[in-house]
């Protein structure tokens, strides 16, 4: 604990050194806004990423198993045969879909009852959009508008008319193909689906949710509409599920795969090489992190030396006039934990502010021609938690070496000194 | 007359010191003597007699090698360092050539710092009796100055209120005017001399200076660590 003695020596000591004193709070200071400010920007690029990938597509999607031949050399009775010569034909593909879905829904939705935030049934196929001579390939998903909206906010990005209720023969299409098709709203489309249906459907909504690959190629319709244009009867081609947290969506697939006949993949499965990234990048922050730290803790080890060499009489005096070696060691280590503290409240703000106004700086996208943040932040209590932890965990640390060299100073040198 | 070791205030007895290293170095050998409660005393001896050896063995920053020592009756030879800290801050004052007072503190804190040592309570209670102190050395108007505002010799007094601040049985002296000139020397000596005197401590004063020795109630000379002679200051002042 600490005595009032060794607090009004520490203290008299800061204000007393003050150009020391404050070029110590500077280091800590700068190496918490360093902190702060990397971790809050990778902490917000990752999430700019993540959720670039995962706002537009659903975190998981089941399906229906591929057919594939069984291959007579892989059965157990088999393995004794000493050769076998033949070749594995390609079995033609029937399509894809599940038929009774409604069950299927309720059981895997008992499955992971707290992971799932949306399950729901979806249907998807390729069609060629048509608009007079201009011919497209698009991607078709039949949904119910207002359940899907849940997988991607549609409803939240309309660039005009409407997704909720929306009626059969109605179409909901990106604002990127609506610009290559020459289409706006009101306007009517031809749907050519792989099975030689042919539909058409009046534009209802025109959507720009910024993620290209929706935006340009994607056409949604109702449910009931892409059932009847991919001739699927009642049947489903899959489901589409959204995760409480998207870092947990393989885990929660191979948790599924065990329990259900279905082929189910997720994100994760699908952007290795982007996650792969994210944990070099996040490797990259934490090293920046831990360089600082220690630079920091360096700093003030340096400083506190210096400070305990000026006062290496004065401590010998107060040794010589009864002052206990844990006396004098807790001088040192509260001057520590003084000036990391006061360094990592002022790094705090100074990066507060700073995030703050870097937050407010914009761009436009040259993809998308959308205002975008230019330092996408993400600042959170954790990150505070951890800049500030590691200051002050540092500042003690870093004072614990000269703080133990000012309590063996021995008065007898100091007087032998003399 | 010397005291008997059995009623003084403090008694050595055949103490020696010995520094290890490759050779070892005696400093102190058979050194024994016993001082009365209020007597003061002055070491002198030449350079590496032994004089601050024998003081820092007094002031408890040190152990003998070999003999006894006793502080008011309490056997100090062999303390723990936590209860030589805790004597040190009851029984001990120090005095040294240089004041080394604390530059972020004032006068007054300075000279109150073994109480804040020994708690905030004890500052309470020592501070009236060190206001009337800093009144009677003449420093009443300087209490809030620091040290660099003071002179040399107010600097001295300051550091002798502080070896006073705890009420202290002993007094040890290391050549506490050996940074003065003659005329502040003086002055400082006949005041430590007389504030002690009027309050009845044991001072054991290191000096190399005989004229000052002199003024003492008594004077032991050291002489490659042994006491060559011990007689009142006043045969000193008769021999020389």
């Amino acid at each position: 604990m600490a005595s009032p003695f060794a607090l009004s020596v520490a203290l008299r000591q800061l204000t007393h050194n003050r150009g020391q004193t404050l070029l110590t709070i500077g280091v800590v200071a700068t190496s918490v806004t360093l902190i702060l400010f990397v971790s809050s920007l990778i902490n917000g690029l990752q999430i700019r990423l993540v959720s670039t990938i995962t706002d537009s597509i659903p975190h998981l999607r089941i399906m229906p198993v591929e057919r594939a031949p069984e291959v007579l050399w892989d059965r157990p009775e088999a393995q004794a045969s000493p050769v076998f010569v033949g070749t594995v034909p390609k079995l033609e593909q029937r399509q894809r879909k599940i038929e009774g879905w409604k069950p299927w829904l309720e059981r895997i939705g008992a499955l992971e009852p707290l992971e799932l935030t949306a399950l729901l049934p979806s249907v998807d196929g390729p069609v060629v959009v048509s608009r007079e001579s201009k011919r497209i390939s698009a991607r078709l998903i039949g949904a119910l508008p207002e359940q899907y909206n849940r997988i991607v906010d549609l409803q939240g990005n309309m660039a005009a008319g409407r997704f909720f209720g929306l009626n059969g023969g109605e179409a909901v299409i990106g604002v990127q193909l609506a610009r290559e098709l020459g289409v706006h709203l009101g306007d009517r489309i031809s749907l050519l689906s792989a099975e030689g249906i042919v539909a058409s459907a009046t534009i209802a909504g025109i959507y720009d949710t910024g993620f290209g690959a929706l935006d340009q190629t994607t056409v949604f319709v109702p449910l009931r509409d892409a059932q009847s244009l991919l001739q699927l009867g009642n049947a489903i081609t899959g489901f589409a599920v959204k995760v409480r947290d998207v870092f947990t969506a393989e885990k929660i697939a191979g948790n599924l795969r065990q329990q259900l006949p279905f082929k189910i993949e997720s994100w994760m499965e699908d952007n290795e090489r982007t996650l792969s990234g994210l944990k070099a990048q996040d490797g990259s922050s934490q090293m920046i992190i831990a360089f600082t730290t220690v630079s920091a803790g360096l700093a003030i080890a340096a400083l506190m030396v210096i400070s305990v060499s000026r006062k290496y009489r004065e401590i010998g005096i107060l040794k010589a006039m009864g002052a206990s070696n844990g006396q004098i060691l807790r001088i040192f280590a509260l001057q520590g934990l003084i000036l990391s503290v006061m360094g990592a409240l002022i790094g705090t703000f100074v990066s507060l502010a700073l995030l703050g106004w870097l937050s407010g700086l914009q761009t436009v996208a040259a993809s998308t021609g959308r205002p975008t943040d230019l330092f996408p932040i993400a600042f959170t209590i954790g990150n505070f938690l951890v800049g500030n932890g590691l200051a002050v965990a540092t500042g003690l640390v870093a004072s614990i070496y000269p703080a133990s060299q000012a309590s063996k100073v021995d008065p007898i040198e100091v007087i032998r000194g003399q | 007359m010397k005291p008997a070791l059995s009623s003084s205030t403090l008694a050595v007895e055949r103490v020696g010191k010995v520094y290890p290293g490759e050779v070892p170095t005696r400093a102190l050998n058979g050194v024994s003597f016993a001082v009365a409660p209020g007597e003061f005393v002055a070491i002198v001896g030449a350079s590496g007699s032994g004089k601050t050896s024998l003081l820092n063995l007094l002031g408890l920053l040190d152990s003998a090698t070999e003999g006894t020592i006793h502080l008011n009756g309490v056997d100090v030879t062999n303390l723990t360092p936590g209860e030589a800290v805790r004597l040190r801050r009851d029984m001990l004052g120090f005095i040294f050539q240089f004041h080394y007072l604390l530059p972020e503190f004032s006068a007054l804190e300075n000279a109150l710092m073994p109480c804040r040592l020994a708690g905030e309570g004890q500052v309470a209670r020592q501070e009236p009796g060190m206001l009337a102190l800093f009144d009677r050395v003449g420093l009443a108007g300087k209490l809030n100055k620091r040290p660099h505002q003071l002179s040399g010799g107010e600097q001295q007094r300051v550091a002798i209120l502080r070896a006073l601040a705890n009420d202290p049985l002993f007094i040890l002296a290391d050549e506490p005017t050996g940074n003065l000139d003659s005329a502040n020397a003086n002055e400082i000596f006949t005041l430590l001399r007389n504030i002690t005197r009027e309050m009845e401590r044991t001072v054991i004063m290191v000096t190399h200076d005989h004229e000052l020795a002199a003024k003492a109630d008594r004077v032991i000379t050291l002489r490659d660590g042994r006491i060559e002679s011990d007689r009142p200051a006043s045969a000193l002042a008769h021999c020389s």
